[in-house]
């Protein structure tokens, strides 16, 4: 019961479809407490979609899910309220939630803006700031009711490649404060390798888990100087293309084919015994 | 890729620093474009008055008659008269008194109509291109059906006032509600602001609070209008500016007739400009859909 009781997320046979379109199948995912982990894929390939189904937006169509622990969301946008100064979008949580004074709501939202540095802001409207600061106050926003698990929808997604490193630093930075339970859902290897502890990778849909790596290489990581996270990186690549070429054969006309010059050797197809590969 | 834990703070700035005034009204750029704002209601008095120097031109040389084109002068008069024989204000206040009867009806209808349709997709199918159609049909014509339905009263007048503003108010709100972005109510789902009460005050009525505003506005204009008209064709009733207006041309007073067009041109640009423009303005710079 104890080893139970230690995961944060259990999804067991999950599948979630809309009508006739089937996001995810058989989604079967154990992620321990404190973990690091992302989601990683081809456009489409229901990893949002596996989120919102653990954050509650969503029902899994079949499977079941257990949750352990409150979770916050941020997702690709900063989607903060635009008539909120940043101060009052953070904690608007503990207003919702109700049980404390507005001068300890007040204090609360101050350090979680503090941890995200943006204290300077707080008085600020999310349009007068930049898109790395508004993701950055919807993360204090959700770190504010201390959420035991993270999930994070393409987060960095829709900002420059700058900020996004700055805000990938920051993030970890966070986590090795908190250890909070981490699920990160991104179309980027790289930044799936820089920040996890665990990478999930899913298949062109219908997402099914094709793929499943621990990442053991010490933080912070630079696949230019470490040879291991290297090679895990060339191979997560020849997997994950080998989707994305899947869903580009589905979005193109048929005779798209005869422009790939080369018949190409399809990665191993089940990586699943992969799982544990201690690099 | 940079990986320092520490990142330098220095690569992200604000995008319009307003929120550290040291750092405003510095710069070239913003102080030019200070001074076009400032020269702008220079401007627009000026235009007016060339506007205003020109009526008096052309009715001084008498190249109207002035039953045809009366001095700025006699319009002068006959407001100054009809302020002291009392008929003006008692005018004013009937007819500000239906509207605002009328524009309320419209308004609390309108909204709850307009979030009606906004929500459930086989009433904005049905109900909702109805919505659209009568909004294209002039207000007044629907006086003929009021006068057979109520008689010529208080309630016909009151009739038009509100099928005139109704429908733009619904069509403001609809689209106020459905231009939530979707992320917006699973962000406030996800920090717990549910689905009731709680979502209505903290969420929805903040983030359709500017389209509303325009909607209200909108909607007072047409409310405005359609008292107009339907005094204009209502001799029997209790006189509002309308009905003056209409007495202006039944005595051949074309003072009257200029007086009355010009007193309803203020009433109306007075309560939307100096009622309604401030508040709609302030909320779009604070919700910042607005590139002030």
């Amino acid at each position: 019961m104890t080893v139970v009781s230690a995961d944060a997320i259990r999804l067991s046979e999950v599948g979630v479809s809309f009508g006739p379109v089937e996001a995810a199948r058989d989604i079967t995912l154990t992620i321990p407490s404190g973990q690091f982990v992302s989601l990683i894929g081809p456009s489409g390939c229901g990893k949002s979609t596996l989120l919102s189904v653990v954050a509650g937006l969503e029902k899994a169509s079949r499977g079941t899910v257990a949750v352990n622990g409150q979770a916050g969301m941020v997702f690709q946008e900063a989607a903060l309220f635009p008539w909120r100064n940043l101060r009052d979008n953070v904690s608007f949580g503990l207003e919702m939630r109700g049980g404390l004074s507005k001068a300890e709501q007040k204090a609360r939202a101050s350090e979680a803006l503090r941890q995200v540095h943006l204290s300077r802001f707080a008085d600020s409207y999310p349009h007068q700031l930049s898109g790395g600061m508004r993701q950055r106050a919807a993360l204090a926003r959700a770190l504010v009711l201390d959420p035991s698990i993270l999930l994070m929808d393409e987060p960095f997604g829709a900002l420059d490649a700058q900020t996004r490193s700055l805000l990938q630093a920051e993030l970890l930075a966070v986590w090795e404060r908190t250890r909070k339970t981490v699920l990160f859902v991104t179309h980027s290897l790289d930044e799936a390798l820089f920040l996890s502890d665990r990478i999930v990778l899913l298949s062109a849909r219908p997402g099914r888990v094709v793929g499943d790596y621990l990442v053991n290489a010490p933080r912070p990581r630079d696949p230019r100087t470490d040879s291991a996270l290297a090679a895990l990186r060339s191979r997560l690549l020849a997997q994950l293309s080998h989707e994305i070429e899947t869903v580009a054969r589905a979005e193109h006309d048929t005779d798209w084919q005869a422009e790939i010059d080369a018949p190409r050797t399809p990665p191993e197809p089940q990586a699943r015994e992969n799982i544990g590969a201690d690099i | 890729m940079s990986q320092t834990l520490t990142p330098a703070p220095s690569l992200e700035r604000p995008r319009k620093p307003i929120s550290s005034p040291e750092e405003t009204g510095v710069r070239a750029t913003s102080g030019s474009r200070n001074r076009a704002a400032l020269l702008r209601p220079v401007r627009i008095t000026l235009f007016y008055l060339a506007l205003f120097a020109l009526w008096w031109i052309v009715a001084a040389r008498q190249i109207w008659p002035p039953y045809l084109l009366p001095s700025p002068g006699d319009v002068g008069l006959f407001l100054r008269e009809s302020l002291k024989d009392g008929t003006l204000l008692p005018a004013i206040a009937t007819s500000a008194a239906r509207v605002f009867t009328g524009y309320v009806i419209a308004l609390v209808g309108g909204t709850v109509l307009g979030v009606a349709l906004a929500r459930s997709r086989m009433l904005d199918e049905t109900v909702g291109s109805a919505v659209v159609g009568l909004q294209s049909l002039p207000s007044i014509c629907w006086f003929p059906l009021a006068l057979i339905w109520f008689g010529l009263n208080e309630k016909a007048v009151l009739f038009v006032i509100v099928m005139g503003s109704l429908f733009a108010i619904t069509l403001a709100v609809k689209a106020g509600v459905r231009q939530i972005p979707p992320l917006t109510l699973r962000a406030a789902r996800m920090l717990g602001a549910g689905s009731g009460p709680k979502l209505w005050r903290h969420v929805l009525l903040p983030a359709i609070l500017p389209a509303f505003l325009s909607g209200m506005r909108q909607g007072w204009a047409f409310a405005w209008r359609s008292l107009m008209s339907a005094e204009l064709l209502s001799q029997s009733l209790k006189i509002g500016v309308g009905h003056l207006l209409n007495n202006g041309r039944d005595l051949n007073d074309m003072s009257m007739v200029l007086g009355m067009i010009v007193i309803i041109l203020a009433l109306g640009l007075f309560v939307d400009r100096v009622l309604f423009f401030p508040i709609e303005r302030a909320v779009a710079r604070r919700w910042g859909v607005e590139g002030a």
